[in-house]
């Protein structure tokens, strides 16, 4: 692979597919035991410890209004620098570089940044910042 | 020669220096013939212009050329140190600043200083000759005034003689000693735990050595964490100066304990807090100078403020003697705002009337009256004193003038918590907030409208259930008695209904980082010896 090619973490959540940056992710995971989060919205299924420190657990599939994570499912821990979370997902699909991205359009979803064309379909690359801003925003509501 | 690696040195001296500078000038004015200060003063200036030749900041080395000569003027005779004479070192010190700033974010110097090298090297007063000569008359006079008392010995002075034993570490060296030390009490937990359980005298004996050691360890990280109060202190009789200057108030102002320490943590997230309420007792509790003579006071109002240790905490007492607040006119008002019931203005102690200035809305921009004044920035006052484990109450007397007194614990990062059970939930009460535990009998619960109570002494603390406020189903309590424990929120004694104690504990805190941190009512989170995750409360804004 040549120097500068980035690659990417495709995973599923309910059969749609989804990429983030694989350098935005510390560890791929099972599921944690989790220990619940007072006055958390729903989406958010606990707070785990993580190698000493707490990270907060989301449901992907309900945060993205598109149903709830299948069990046993994988959990994608977001590198620390970034946030303090981790993602459920239902499972891992590959690791690709984006060599193998033959196209993209920017995302028409709020949490998409981007839809990117592969040669096994659509990807839609997660918009880390934007859902990050949108977990916080929703952080106090009533959920 | 590459200097860079000297740059982060000359950037922590020079502020060292540019701190002592501010204090210095400001402590000159109440006596301008001290030699030791002139001298003082002089070297300051003098060594930040080395360094920063040394390092080729030019125009740093150029300022502080000019404020050094300034101050060899008024060393030799030839220049009477005055107002106007602070004013240009003050100037000075808030451009070398600025100008220090750049260097650390390597930003292009952009600071125009050759107005006020000018304006330094070509300064003269003769009317301050007057004024300052005669050191006596001095605080009786005009209206411009300023007299200033700064009482705190400088942090910064070496004895002489004294051997210099001790190195600089960078503070995120502090902030991991700490943490390690954290995860240690942690895992102690968790082996007291397996200990338990495996009923082995042996294991017991060695994790009792291991405590021992930790608390030895604890202790030792704690002390290296400790900072003067002086690190913040040193910038507020230059802060009081420009508030007095502006406002055209006569303000003494007194600092007494300033070399008390206190966890740099604490230290940091003291310095806001402790600006408003000065700020506040400049702008809104002392009388201009007509209005204390009419009453019979002396022209110059006093400022003190106060520190010293009281066990394992710190209390910090601000007090002004200025116009103090009636506590019927605080009531007055917050029930003017539907802050509260007038029933619960009846009912209201002084105490408790001095603490509606701590409520949300007590004060809002744009209609601070005398009245409203001394609220304003409060509510984050108490709160940010809260998240560090503190309280805060208030005393006042009207015409007398008022106290602020702030109890802080020593340090933050390992406190000790009350662990109870709400429904699924175990959550952490910093014991620091909890005023006292009960368990109450149903006898003692009475009713107010729709509100239960119970009685401590003769006052009526209102019960609130902890399962309600996180939405949790509520349990059926069983036995006979209910577990409650008493905190202050928004400034008023509240019982919190929690299932069951679970017991004291002491916890390393963990911070909840993005996007936890932004949900309201939790200060923190904690790992258990059992690697049970909990969050503790911040009781300061949870409902």
């Amino acid at each position: 692979m040549k120097d500068g090619t980035k690659r990417l973490l495709i995973f599923n959540v309910q059969e749609r597919r989804y990429a983030l940056g694989l350098q935005d992710v510390a560890e791929v995971m099972e599921p944690p035991p989790t220990f619940p989060i007072p006055r958390a919205p729903g989406w958010f299924k606990g707070v785990m410890n993580f190698h000493g420190s707490l990270v907060s657990v989301l449901d992907l599939a309900k945060f993205l209004k598109i149903g709830s994570a299948v069990r046993p499912g994988k959990v994608l821990v977001l590198d620390r620098c970034i946030a303090s979370l981790a993602l459920m997902v239902d499972r891992v699909e590959t690791i690709v570089s984006d060599d193998n991205v033959l196209g993209e359009v920017a995302g028409s979803e709020p949490m998409v940044a981007k839809v990117l064309n592969t040669a096994d379909g659509e990807v839609k690359l997660l918009a880390v910042e934007a859902l990050l801003a949108e977990l916080e925003e929703t952080m106090n509501r009533e959920v | 020669m590459d200097m860079s690696q000297y740059r982060d040195l000359f950037i922590s001296e020079s502020r060292e220096h540019l701190r002592s500078l501010s204090d210095l000038i400001v402590a000159l004015e109440k006596d301008a013939c001290d030699k030791d200060t002139i001298n003082s003063l002089f070297r300051t200036a003098h060594s930040i212009k080395g360094m920063a030749a040394s390092m080729g900041y030019g125009a740093i080395a150029d300022l502080a050329h000019k404020m050094e000569d300034l101050m060899d003027r008024v060393r030799k005779g030839t220049l009477v140190y005055d107002t106007g004479a602070a004013d240009l070192l003050l100037e000075g010190t808030d451009f070398l600043e600025v100008m220090i700033n750049d260097v650390e974010c390597e930003a292009a110097g952009e600071c125009d200083i050759s107005g006020l090298v000018e304006r330094i090297a070509g300064y003269s007063s003769k009317e301050a000759l007057a004024t300052v000569s005669r050191p006596g008359k001095a605080e009786a006079t005009g209206p411009e005034k300023i007299s200033l008392l700064y009482q705190a010995e400088s942090p910064h002075a070496m004895r002489e003689g004294e051997t210099q034993q001790t190195v600089r570490v960078r503070t995120s060296v502090l902030d991991s000693l700490i943490n390690t030390t954290g995860e240690l009490i942690t895992n102690k937990h968790r082996l007291m735990n397996i200990g338990r359980e495996a009923g082995s005298e042996r294991l017991d004996g060695a994790i009792g050595e291991l405590t021992r050691l930790l608390r030895e360890l604890h202790n030792e990280v704690m002390s290296v964490r400790m900072m003067p109060f002086a690190t913040i202190t040193d910038r507020f009789p230059r802060l009081i100066r420009d508030l007095a200057k502006k406002s055209g108030k006569e303000v003494v102002f007194e600092i007494a304990g300033s070399e008390i320490e206190l966890d740099r943590g604490i230290i940091e997230g003291l310095s806001d807090p402790l600006i408003h309420i000065l700020r506040n007792a400049v702008d809104h509790g002392l009388e201009p100078a007509p209005e204390r003579l009419a009453v019979g006071k002396a022209p110059t109002g006093k400022i003190r403020l106060t520190t010293c240790r009281e066990k394992d905490r710190v209390i910090i007492v601000i007090e002004d003697d200025g116009r103090g607040m009636d506590p019927a006119t605080l009531i007055a008002h917050a029930t003017a705002k539907g802050l509260i019931k007038p029933e619960e203005g009846w009912m209201m102690s002084p105490q408790d009337a001095f603490m509606l200035t701590c409520i949300p809305g007590f004060s809002t921009a744009g209609e601070v009256t005398d009245v409203s004044g001394r609220g304003v920035g409060m509510d984050a006052v108490r709160s940010a004193v809260q998240s560090l484990g503190g309280s805060l109450a208030i005393e006042s007397e009207v015409g007398k003038g008022s106290r602020i007194i702030l109890s802080l614990p020593l340090t933050i990062a390992i406190i000790n918590v009350l662990l109870a059970a709400a429904a699924t939930l175990t959550i952490a009460v910093p014991v620091t907030n909890i005023l006292r535990t009960v368990e109450l009998r149903r006898s003692v619960i009475s009713s107010q409208g729709k509100q239960k109570v119970f009685h401590m002494g003769e006052e009526a603390v209102p019960l609130l259930s902890l399962n309600r406020i996180f939405g949790l189903p509520l349990t059926r309590l069983t036995g006979d008695v209910i577990p409650v424990f008493v905190t202050e929120m928004k400034g008023r004694k509240v019982g919190l209904v929690v299932d069951r104690f679970l017991g004291q504990q002491e916890v390393f805190i963990k911070p909840l980082g993005r996007p936890l941190a932004k949900l309201k009512g939790l200060a923190g989170g904690a790992i258990l010896g059992d690697g049970e995750s909990v969050f503790i409360l911040d009781m300061a804004n949870l409902v």
